[in-house]
């Protein structure tokens, strides 16, 4: 177990005040000296139902079977250990409301010079209802998702602070600097700094990984990385990022990937690909094509095939598993009338996974899986939208078909009420049973000026088990508020409430 | 005496003949001029009740032919000559001021071409079978009878109608209505005419000024102040109130129909901005494009009050917002029906890794945190459907969209299923998969298939409890695993199941 120790977490406690406080004041100390200033904010509460999984148990003589697991007449599995009276189980408990609240700023303040601005983007959490343990992250009060100060001068771009690298391997996270060189249409990024978790946006060895992996991490990671990208024609233009994580001590890599991405455009037709490699497991984790073209008559079409492979950093044991890649076809036909009133699209796609080399001939599991699905959108006047879809998705874990189906009303250009119904038929994964969830949900949204927009939704899902199904019932009341709004100047930027739906 | 009398006859009879012509053309002018020119006097001179009086037209218009402004019309005393009231009624007639028209057209050039070739006022002036003194406006079809060599008809394409028409600036003496009624050549009643309407010489355009003022073109126009052809033209009150009011029109050209033109419009923006400025201001751009200060949307010109509006872009109120539309800014424009214009198709939304990557056209719409917005991992923008939370177990097996682009499926998965009870908590104490007829022996095959899924409930330590040296011993790894090359990597890793590095 390599869980963090007392004096690594004692030390996160005391870093994010310390993180929280720097950053507030890189923004106040930007804020009085910067030329012009823009802050949009978007605060975001919820409030839904949940069951929290509560620990119970019953006496052994209410189970039936022998050894350390047994049955309840219900069909739910039971742990019993040899001399205890009970047999225990965990479950979901009863329903709880939890609101969490996540509140956003991003700052963009320039002027201090020659093409010299500083971006920030950060996040607060809470939870006005529930307790923080009922939703993912909401004891994680404070975050920074980007800070960094930029020089922009003609054809060098110089970064520095928490930023994204953006390529074709993903979107990562890292505290560090970049160097951008442009040429023409044609770029040349370097960047390098300490690697944030992708999608976690905390540290390698932060206290997030921490708590909720049993083996995570005792090193942090540092980034390297190059990327590019240059037209190769009129038609085209190519992508290609190298990233590298190694550990903080050099002593092993967490990962060594390479992408390559092309987008080319002839006689109509739209192509563009990808390859994201691992060059460290000499594997393919992701290849794809695509081929779309417009048709006649308001008709386009796309194709691809893709084969994917799940990449696992290097410092899980995950990789060592063997996982294996599928390989799918992609298709899609959508059509829109020439008054664009009317839109249909349907899309299909069939894959079929590698020969796993794993389990018995005996206990055969399917190896493939397809899915497929219709939509359409109609504006009967100017101010109506009526929109449904279809989709079905049968495979290997878990199967679904859905259907949903709603209207909204613009009164004008900066309201918007709407209603949608939904079902929702699925077999649970990997287990026995099936469940169905009716749903009802109503949305609005106002722009109350242009720098101000309100929005909010409530739903009402209603869940019924068949066959057996061990889930609880998941009933549930969704609702959200979220207000955006924007202060301070433009810097030949276009104003804030542009979209304003 | 008969040779000079023979010769004042030829000579009579010559000038008949002028005064037929010039009467003629005038004839040929007037009804041009009447339909757009003032009327002349309110008491015209009546010809026909004065034919026996005066024998020669060059009596009264001499100065016609000779170009002498002042002899051209008899002077007012010489009617009060006999309209004294008492030889005849006292009249008063004022000399007509020559309408300032839009012909452009010289009696004493033509008499002197007429005279030449024996021709005189009446052809212009006199219709068919009529008598000398009744005179009339001359007629367009009359100056055609010469003036056919270059033109196939009056309205015609191949028509210079400079030759014999003045700027409609010059041509004060038209009333703003008779500027409206202007007749409208066929070539204008062409759907691909508003396309193709430039002029492009110096005789073209002077051909449009006929008709046409500064106000005709800056009612569309963007860029009218800054196009020389169009600065060229001069203003001109009747037409601007003609047009005041009066919706910009905006067809759609040929190749914005293409769904490629929204990728492509970029390059032709840089290359030939007036082209776009024609019909686009620069808040058709920041429609889409963030950046106001961009070099390319820069160029673009504003809007200036009063002129024309320009094409209005707004997007289409879809639940993907993938389109935009352009709307025209009056109701009865040519553009009545807003087209929609296809910016990413319907899947683009969740599948744009090739074009975010290589693509350098995403940050012309898009600003960075565009990207956060989704790869942070909680979305302020939301990306999935309604429901999405019920009903992701499918998609999250089948990866229609890699859930590891905005999320660490590992942490921010497994921590909602353990708090709702669906993840482990420990190594095989929640019976998860109940009932699953041989679990035990499929979950290799599932696993290797969908271990991300595996990964959002089961911690590592989990499946270690078998698939390790010091648990149960089950080799996980399938064929191909080449340990040393994870070894390589990160050795450390070996250690969690083996006591030492294979291979070492």
């Amino acid at each position: 177990m390599r869980a963090l120790s007392p004096e690594r977490l004692d030390r996160h406690r005391w870093y994010a005040p310390v993180k929280s406080a720097a950053i507030l004041l890189l923004l106040g100390s930007s804020t009085a000296l910067a030329q012009g200033i823009r802050i949009t904010g978007v605060t975001s509460m919820q409030a839904v139902d949940l069951r929290p999984l509560v620990e119970d148990s019953v006496p052994v003589g209410l189970t039936t079977g022998t050894g350390p697991y047994r049955v309840l007449d219900d069909g739910r599995l039971v742990r019993c250990v040899e001399g205890e009276a009970v047999c225990r189980f965990r479950s979901s408990g009863s329903r709880e409301m939890v609101a969490p609240v996540v509140q956003d700023l991003r700052a963009v303040a320039w002027g201090f010079g020659e093409g010299i601005s500083f971006q920030a983007h950060v996040r607060a959490r809470g939870s006005v209802a529930g307790g923080d343990s009922l939703w993912p992250r909401a004891a994680d009060a404070f975050d920074a998702i980007e800070a960094w100060m930029e020089v922009d001068r003609g054809p060098i771009i110089a970064r520095l602070g928490r930023q994204w690298a953006v390529g074709g391997l993903g979107v990562h996270n890292f505290d560090g600097a970049s160097l951008q060189f442009r040429y023409g249409r044609a770029r040349l990024e370097a960047f390098g700094g300490r690697s944030l978790v992708a999608g976690l946006n905390e540290p390698i060895a932060g206290s997030q990984l921490g708590s909720l992996d049993d083996l995570p991490p005792d090193e942090h990671g540092w980034l390297v990385g190059f990327s590019a990208r240059a037209p190769v024609s009129t038609r085209g233009v190519v992508g290609a990022t190298w990233q590298r994580v190694i550990r903080a001590d050099r002593a092993a890599l967490y990962s060594d990937r390479v992408a390559v991405d092309g987008v080319w455009r002839l006689y109509g037709v739209s192509a563009d690909g990808s390859l994201a490699w691992d060059v460290s497991g000499q594997e393919v984790n992701d290849a794809r094509l695509r081929l779309a073209r417009a048709l006649r008559a308001g008709v386009s079409a796309s194709v691809e095939a893709r084969r994917i492979r799940p990449f696992f950093e290097a410092w899980t044991i995950w990789g060592a598993f063997s996982p294996v890649a599928f390989d799918e076809l992609r298709g899609a036909v959508d059509w829109r009338n020439v008054s664009g009133s009317l839109a249909v699209d349907i899309r299909g796609a069939r894959r079929r996974y590698d020969e796993t080399n794993a389990g018995l001939e005996s206990t055969p599991l399917k190896r493939d899986g397809w899915r497929a699905g219709a939509g359409a959108e109609w504006s009967p006047a100017e101010r109506w939208l009526l929109f449904t879809d279809y989709d079905v998705d049968i495979g290997f874990g878990a199967s679904r078909s859905d259907v949903m189906a709603g209207a909204r009303w613009m009164p004008d250009d900066f309201r918007w009420v709407g209603v949608s119904a939904s079902g929702l038929q699925h077999i649970y994964e990997f287990r026995i049973g099936t469940g169905r969830v009716t749903g009802l949900r109503v949305d609005a949204g106002t722009r109350i000026t242009s720098r101000l927009r309100l929005l909010a939704d409530a739903a009402l899902y209603s869940h019924h088990l068949s066959n057996g199904a061990p889930s609880p019932d998941w009933s549930q009341r969704r609702a959200s508020l979220r207000l955006e709004w924007t202060a301070g100047t433009d810097a030949g930027r276009t104003a804030s409430g542009r979209r304003a739906k | 005496m008969d040779g000079w009398y023979r010769r004042w006859q030829d000579s009579v009879w010559a000038a008949r003949e002028v005064k037929r012509l010039i009467f003629t053309l005038l004839a040929v002018a007037l009804p041009i001029t009447g339909a757009v020119a003032q009327r002349g006097p309110a008491n015209p001179f009546p010809h026909e009740k004065h034919e026996r009086l005066f024998p020669l037209c060059e009596s009264c218009h001499a100065g016609i032919v000779t170009g002498d402004a002042r002899t051209s019309m008899p002077p007012e005393a010489s009617c009060r000559e006999c309209h004294n009231g008492t030889d005849a009624r006292a009249v008063t007639w004022q000399r007509p001021q020559k309408p300032a028209g839009l012909l452009r057209y010289s009696h004493s050039e033509h008499a002197r071409q007429v005279d030449s070739t024996g021709r005189a006022c009446a052809t212009c002036h006199n219709v068919a079978n009529s008598t000398r003194m009744q005179v009339s406006r001359a007629a367009p079809a009359q100056c055609l009878t010469c003036h056919t060599h270059r033109a196939s008809e009056h309205l015609g394409d191949d028509n210079r109608c400079a030759t014999c028409h003045v700027s409609l600036t010059q041509a004060t003496g038209l009333s703003t209505e008779a500027v409206a009624g202007l007749p409208k050549p066929p070539s204008h009643q062409r759907t691909d005419f508003a396309l193709a309407h430039a002029p492009v010489t110096p005789v073209s355009s002077a051909s449009c000024a006929t008709c046409h003022a500064r106000e005709s073109c800056s009612r569309c126009h963007v860029n009218a102040s800054s196009q020389p052809l169009i600065v060229a033209l001069a203003r001109d009150s009747r037409v601007a109130r003609l047009m005041a009011g009066k919706p910009a029109s905006y067809p759609v050209p040929a190749d914005h129909r293409r769904d490629a033109f929204t990728r492509e419009h970029g390059a032709q923006a840089r290359e030939t901005p007036a082209r776009c400025a024609t019909c686009h201001a620069r808040p058709s751009c920041i429609a889409c494009h963030i950046n106001a200060a961009n070099p390319t949307v820069a160029r673009m010109p504003q809007v200036e009050r009063g002129g024309a509006p320009g094409v209005t872009l707004k997007l289409i109120p879809t639940r993907r917002r993938a389109m935009l539309m352009t709307s025209p800014p009056e109701a009865d424009t040519i553009s009545q029906s807003p087209r929609p214009v296809r910016v990413h198709d319907a899947s683009f939304r969740s599948n744009h890794k090739a074009e975010a990557s290589s693509s350098m056209s995403c940050a012309g719409c898009h600003e960075q945190q565009f990207c956060s917005n989704c790869h942070t991992g909680e979305a302020t923008r939301r990306f999935h459907a309604a429901n999405f939370i019920q009903k992701h177990a499918a998609d999250s097996w089948g990866r229609e969209t890699q859930c590891s682009s905005c999320h660490n499926t590992e942490l921010f998965c497994r921590s909602c299923h353990r708090e709702s009870g669906l993840a482990s908590r420990g190594r095989l104490d929640v019976a998860f998969h109940n009932a699953q007829p041989q679990w035990l022996l499929q979950h290799g095959r599932a696993a290797r298939q969908g271990l991300q899924s595996c990964a959002t409930c089961h911690a590592q330590r989990d499946c270690l409890t078998c698939h390790s040296t010091i648990g149960w011993g089950v080799n996980p790894h399938g064929a191909g695993f080449n340990a040393g090359r994870m070894a390589d990597r990160n050795a450390t890793q070996c250690l969690l199941c083996h006591l030492r590095v294979p291979g070492r």
